[in-house]
């Protein structure tokens, strides 16, 4: 298995026999490592919340940012590799500017995620800004527009993005979405969709919750990152 | 006179610019917006066609209108509708009219040392479906009005325009619709003769006019003859 | 090129260096400035100077043709011009085929600069060695030919190194006539007739009183020799021996050379001060 396998694990480009981009794979795989993610679409607003893994007590927990402002009206989410994700929301950012200061209007989300995933898709060519291996990151990203409203997708390593109305990612991420697809409504409020974030959460976290481990945000139709104090109400209320 | 070279000598000479002439002209009301152009292309005072068209659709409720050269009216008509389809791949949207302006804009500004010497009127429903009017000068900078008249024809129009259509002061608090009273027929009749004006006493003026009037109902062409001299 | 020198500031950016910064900079440029002498290489002959200062691209055209006329007519379009580049004032070529095949539906001519045409028709026939490389039987179209020729035109101005030409395009394809032109800084237009050149001035007002899409291709020729008598008659840069080609459905046609009878002998020519009052 692991001798067919490397045969075609030297170019980031080559397809298997069976059709498969083992790099591709192998990037996924790595976002099963990374902290859970989770984002929840409501009429109201979307509700963002992550899983921060301080590795030792002299660990500043502040310098662990997973949610990220692109624009004004989109946010993201993110589990795997975050300087990775630094990366894609910096090509986010410019992109967002940039059909601002042509269009005069916010760039609507879904234009935004592709922008994302059309760079997540160009590992491997000669292309100036491209990458020599995939990403290995998964983003939710979660916006609001005025021709099409909320709307949360998510994206990983081959480019590919879906629209959700839940979604969970990282390391937690199976348990936390088969509760999500259990407690989703498609009538929830913005305070039921933060409960259901937050203990969705604390269910596959392995520390007990706390304002110091978790991140929450949301995007109300603009992008706002929670106090410790509104995480601490949120604690409290679950 | 010498022939060594030292006397003054008469050649050819030549410009990368042209002025073809022409009138545009656009009006906005609460939910149409009326735009009009004569089909006249002149240079010097030969008439070198009757039949050269200065509107053009960029996108579904946005048009755009040039007087001025016309081969820079072509290339920057060409350049603009080709990223309206572009937009529309990768926004799933047709642009709209304030993010054609914008763009109009920025694309004239980036020739601001070699100028496209083009005048024009970009004309749409906004967001609202209310009518839309943007104004230009050759290189971007614009402004929302709710009426505006470019080109040749400019000087004799403008006043008129300004006669029958000033509206309430946009510092008047609170704030007022700048959209004209006028009823979309009464506008229409109102360009006719903006236009049969300019004719009679603009030699780059004539021939026909061709009317845009854009409601929610979509597009809509309209056409009168004017004087051919 | 040297670009302008500026006094108040010592480097502002590659290229624009004031005196005294860069002398080998100095030196280049007071090269550039001084008239140089050039002897031939044979050695012999007196020397001549070329005037000092940058590099300059084509300024003036030096053989030219003149009016170019075009008209559709009921089965198709045709176009007529004389034979004539004039290198200067002086008629120096006489027999020059100002009206050249671009493909089996296309024909085009020109005014202006004669090499600059050439290159022009190289250009075209470029285009069509690629097309027929495709070996699928299909040919641009007129109309595509002249929307070519308009870029080139209007790139060219761009690059304030213009062709030098007013060009004509006319053809049948699809059943569709087209008769189009350009000019140097690539202003164009289609119309029912057109001229270019002198022919603006002396031929369309003929076109706009006598010229309809319909009329037969007899009316046709007789109104386009008619044309080309008026601007014969009043533009020096023209000669009596013309060409007029013709594109139908059929296919196209490029006459021989030919000549339209004249008359210089009417009464008034033959004294023509003698009527008018405080003439010289």
């Amino acid at each position: 298995m692991f001798m067919t396998r490397s045969e075609y694990d030297r170019g980031v480009t080559t397809f298997s026999p069976e059709g498969r981009l083992f790099q591709v794979e192998y990037a996924i795989e790595a976002i099963k490592l990374g902290s859970t993610a989770i984002a929840i679409l409501t009429k109201e607003g979307i509700v963002l919340a992550v899983e921060r893994r301080t590795q030792s007590p002299l660990m500043v927990p502040s310098s662990l940012d997973k949610i990220m402002e692109i624009d004004s009206h989109v946010a993201c989410a993110v589990s795997g590799l975050t300087a990775d994700a630094q990366s894609m929301v910096e090509h986010g950012r410019v992109q967002a500017q940039n059909h601002y200061f042509t269009y005069n209007e916010s760039m609507p989300v879904r234009s935004l995620t592709q922008s994302l995933c059309a760079l997540s898709a160009n590992f491997g060519t000669d292309d100036e800004d491209s990458m020599s291996r995939p990403f290995g990151v998964a983003l939710l990203v979660a916006g609001h527009d005025v021709d099409n409203g909320y709307q949360l997708y998510h994206t990983d390593p081959s480019g590919t993005w879906t629209a959700y109305k839940a979604k969970a990612i990282g390391s937690g991420s199976e348990g936390a979405q088969t509760t999500l697809q259990e407690e989703y409504k498609d009538d929830m409020t913005l305070k039921e969709a933060e409960n259901l974030a937050l203990s969705t959460l604390k269910a596959v976290m392995e520390e007990k919750v706390s304002t110091a481990n978790v991140d929450m945000a949301s995007v109300a139709p603009k992008y706002e990152i929670y106090s410790k104090d509104r995480i601490k109400e949120i604690i409290e209320r679950l | 006179m010498p022939h060594d070279g030292s006397g003054p000598t008469t050649r050819a000479n030549w410009s990368p610019y042209d002025n073809n002439g022409g009138t545009v002209l656009a009006v906005a009301g609460e939910d149409y917006v009326v735009c009009a152009a004569d089909t006249r292309m002149s240079t010097g005072y030969n008439i070198l066609t009757r039949d050269y068209k200065k509107i053009d659709q960029m996108s579904d409720k946005c048009v755009l209108a040039s007087a001025g050269f016309m081969a820079d009216a072509v290339t920057l008509k060409k350049t603009l509708k080709a990223r309206c389809t572009t937009y529309e791949f990768q926004n799933d949207k047709p642009m709209g009219c304030v993010s054609f302006a914008q763009m109009l804009s920025n694309t004239l500004y980036y020739r601001r040392f070699f100028p496209y010497y083009t005048f024009n009127i970009v004309a749409g429903l906004d967001a609202e479906g209310k009518g839309a009017v943007f104004t230009y000068d050759a290189v971007g900078s614009y402004e929302r009005t709710n009426y505006s008249c470019q080109g040749s024809g400019q000087g004799l129009i403008m006043p008129v325009l300004d006669n029958q259509l000033k509206t309430v002061s946009p510092l008047v608090l609170p704030a007022q619709s700048s959209a004209t009273p006028l009823s979309e027929s009464e506008a229409v009749d109102l360009v006719k003769d903006c236009f049969a004006t300019a004719g009679e006493r603009d030699i780059y003026t004539g021939d026909t006019v061709e009317i845009w009037i854009i409601n929610k109902d979509g597009v809509r062409k309209e056409y009168q003859e004017l004087k051919l001299d | 090129m040297i670009p302008t020198r500026v006094s108040h500031n010592p480097i502002i950016g590659p290229g624009v260096v004031p005196f005294g910064v860069d002398p080998a900079y100095d030196a280049q440029y007071k090269l550039n400035q001084a008239p140089r002498s050039h002897v031939a290489s044979h050695g012999q002959g007196k020397p001549f100077t070329v005037e000092p200062g940058p590099h300059q691209r084509t300024q003036y055209p030096y053989v030219t043709g003149t009016t170019v006329l075009g008209c559709k007519y009921k089965d198709g379009v045709m176009i007529a011009c004389d034979t004539l580049c004039c290198y200067g004032s002086t008629k120096r070529y006489k027999s020059v085929e100002r009206i050249k095949k671009v493909n089996s539906s296309t024909i085009i001519s020109f005014t202006g600069e004669l090499s600059d045409f050439h290159y022009i028709v190289s250009l075209l026939e470029e285009l069509d060695t690629t097309d027929y490389c495709e070996d699928d039987g299909s040919e641009l179209a007129p109309w595509e030919i002249h929307s070519y020729l308009c870029r080139v035109m209007y790139n060219r101005r761009n690059k304030f190194d213009p062709l030098w030409n007013s060009l004509v395009v006319a053809g049948v394809k699809h059943g569709r006539t087209f008769l189009g032109t350009v000019g140097m800084i690539g202003q164009h237009y289609e119309d029912s007739h057109l001229a270019a050149g002198f022919g603006n001035h002396m031929a369309r007002p003929l076109f706009r009183e006598k010229h309809t899409d319909d009329m037969s291709e007899e009316d046709a020729r007789k109104l386009m020799e008619d044309c080309l008598r008026a601007c014969l008659m009043r533009d020096k840069t023209m000669m009596n021996k013309f060409q007029i080609a013709k594109v139908t459905a059929g296919g196209l046609e490029i006459s021989e050379p030919f000549q339209v009878p004249m008359n210089w002998g009417y009464e008034k020519f033959k004294d023509p001060t003698k009527h008018a009052v405080g003439a010289w």
